[in-house]
């Protein structure tokens, strides 16, 4: 079965293994993911701005070409569907600014687009129970963290995924496919990426911004990370590319501010899912080119087949 | 406004006719249509059927700049219009579109956008090498107006969202067809010169992501090993006559050839 779907620039860039081990992943369970039409970045940030239509151009333009495959479009990056699914939100509600950007875009839309999240998707159309059956390898030796961060799950009221402080949907797919789900406190908490991508990180930057400033990016990190250690965690699993830059890139610098501090790998849960099911690990980009801890030999340790 | 036109013209017709009633058998000479055109707010009446280009000649203009090839391939002429009673702009090139009755034309021979210096042996095929170069292109709302401004109907903010995301080889493909005339910068709110973006992406694709023609190389590996030189020697040497000769007598491809070069040509289109 075909169904709309919309990677997003970073999925192609930089997440390459995650819109990969998605795609392949949904083809397991009987699913052709088929790119949106003409897609383009959908904003990244949703504009909070009330007047500011003009970022509603991109994702509405990207919904109503999505409409032309069907009436949902399943997306996977936090960000993209955080945009995605408000801009839906907005217009819904605001005839008058559906009116506008429709008119500006010179696009007919109407609203009737679902955005889905592929958690979404695995929990209500594939089903735990066929995830299961489609089990090959065993993941019962990988100890995860199931990291939400804020924009999956906020604002509750646009989004509607799951409780925004106690979820629960990627702590079941990790399940589903059979890791050990390690429960931590801060799944839902800031990563901090907000201030690493305004803050210049390297060593002249660092100095720029002041030591206490940078420093307050990796300590956001550092909470997470620390906690999810010791919950016993191997690694994290997440669903957003910046999350995963930013706990990543910020481990160099929390060793050297706190002794003892163990680096844990970041990966997408669908990377995950696609060594459950048994696909070629080779093809997630499951190594130091893409990670900067390398997740390299734990995805080893369970894949040796 | 038809009815201006139409005083003006009989006007002119009352002069033929006084001529006529002087008792000579003159017949009224046949007038040519006239449309009125705006040039840089000022009327001016040319006729029907030119193109732009010509009717700022018609109109006594001379053109140094912004006038190329004349055949709709160098992007020199880019033109902006409007015509009375819409509000749309509209954008031609001067040299290909006929002029209508009542349109505001403003010429944009030149626009001053930016542009990078670069070294193509350093960069890669990527994101990296766009945005090193051209960080303005982050910039990017996609508000699309490039796309309803751009004369050769590309779709350039499809191509700009190619860039954007590192995929060259979409960027190079969509912008394919770019003439440069610069009318996408001289609207983009985000201060983007899309069609040096694009020629960015199709020179690092052509140096770094198209096949290689064989052929070619080959060739080039013959004209260096000297398979070529006593033969130029020989034509270097030939009378004025005697090359004539040599080239009216030329073995012309044979069409089983031709038409196997033009189906290899289709593939790689």
């Amino acid at each position: 079965m075909e169904i709309a779907y919309f990677p997003g620039c970073t999925l192609r860039t930089k997440a390459i293994g995650f819109d990969n081990s998605v795609r392949d992943t949904a083809k397991v369970f009987g699913y052709d993911l088929v790119e949106v039409p003409d897609w383009t970045c959908c904003g990244a940030t949703f504009n909070l701005s009330v007047d500011n239509v003009m970022a509603l151009a991109p994702p509405i333009r990207i919904l109503a070409n999505a409409r032309k495959l069907g009436n949902e479009v399943i997306t996977v990056c936090s960000g993209c569907y955080n945009v995605l699914k408000r801009a839906n939100y907005t217009v819904r509600n605001d005839s008058e600014k559906l009116a506008k950007i429709t008119d500006f875009i010179e696009m007919e839309y109407d609203g009737d687009v679902e955005v889905i999240h592929y958690l979404e998707f695995l929990r209500d159309r594939v089903g735990y129970e066929t995830i299961k059956t489609n089990i090959k390898r065993n993941l019962e030796g990988l100890k995860v963290v199931p990291y939400y961060g804020c924009q999956l799950l906020r604002p509750y009221d646009e989004i509607q995924l799951d409780d925004p402080e106690a979820p629960t949907i990627l702590d079941e797919v990790l399940d589903a496919m059979g890791c050990t789900v390690v429960d931590f406190p801060h799944k839902a908490e800031c990563c901090g990426n907000f201030l690493s991508v305004c803050t210049d990180l390297t060593p002249e930057g660092r100095q720029a911004v002041g030591e206490e400033a940078a420093t307050a990016v990796s300590e956001c990190s550092f909470t997470i990370l620390d906690a999810a250690a010791r919950a016993g965690a191997d690694l994290v699993a997440l669903s957003c590319p910046l999350c995963l830059y930013n706990l990543d890139v910020a481990q160099d610098q929390i060793e050297k501010i706190h002794f003892g501090f163990r680096k844990m790998p970041i990966v997408y849960f669908s990377q995950l899912l696609a060594i459950a099911l048994g696909l070629d690990t080779d093809k997630y980009a499951l190594d130091s080119e893409h990670h900067f801890v390398d997740p390299s030999a734990v995805v080893r340790s369970v894949a040796k087949e | 406004m038809a009815e201006k036109k139409a005083s003006k013209r009989s006007k002119k017709g009352s002069k033929a006719s006084g001529q006529a009633s002087l008792g000579s058998t003159a017949v009224a000479e046949p007038r040519t249509e006239m449309v009125r055109i705006y040039i840089m707010g000022k009327q001016y009446e040319v006729p029907k059927g030119l193109t732009i280009q010509k009717a700022l000649e018609y109109a006594g203009m001379r053109l140094l700049r912004g006038c190329g090839c004349r055949g709709g391939f160098c992007g020199a002429c880019g033109t902006v219009y409007r015509t009375e009673g819409d509000y749309k702009l509209k954008v031609a090139l001067a040299c290909q579109t006929v002029v209508e009755d009542g349109m505001y034309l403003t010429q944009i021979p030149f626009y001053p956008a930016n542009k990078a210096t670069y070294d193509l042996e350093k960069l890669t095929p990527s994101l990296e090498a766009i945005v090193e170069n051209y960080p303005e292109v982050m910039r990017c709302v996609q508000c699309n107006t490039c796309r309803k401004v751009c004369p050769q109907d590309l779709e350039v903010m499809q191509y700009i969202a190619a860039a954007m995301r590192g995929d060259i080889a979409r960027l190079a493909d969509l912008s394919f067809d770019c003439i440069m005339c610069g009318l996408c910068a001289s609207r983009c709110p985000g201060e983007l010169v899309q069609y040096y973006i694009a020629i960015l992406g199709r020179r690092l694709y052509g140096k770094y992501m198209m096949p290689k023609a064989k052929h070619l190389a080959e060739r080039l590996e013959e004209i260096e090993q000297g398979k070529f030189d006593q033969e130029i020697e020989e034509l270097m040497k030939m009378s004025k006559e005697d090359l004539k000769r040599l080239y009216d007598s030329r073995d012309i491809e044979p069409e089983e050839e031709l038409g196997e070069a033009l189906r290899v040509g289709e593939i790689n289109d």
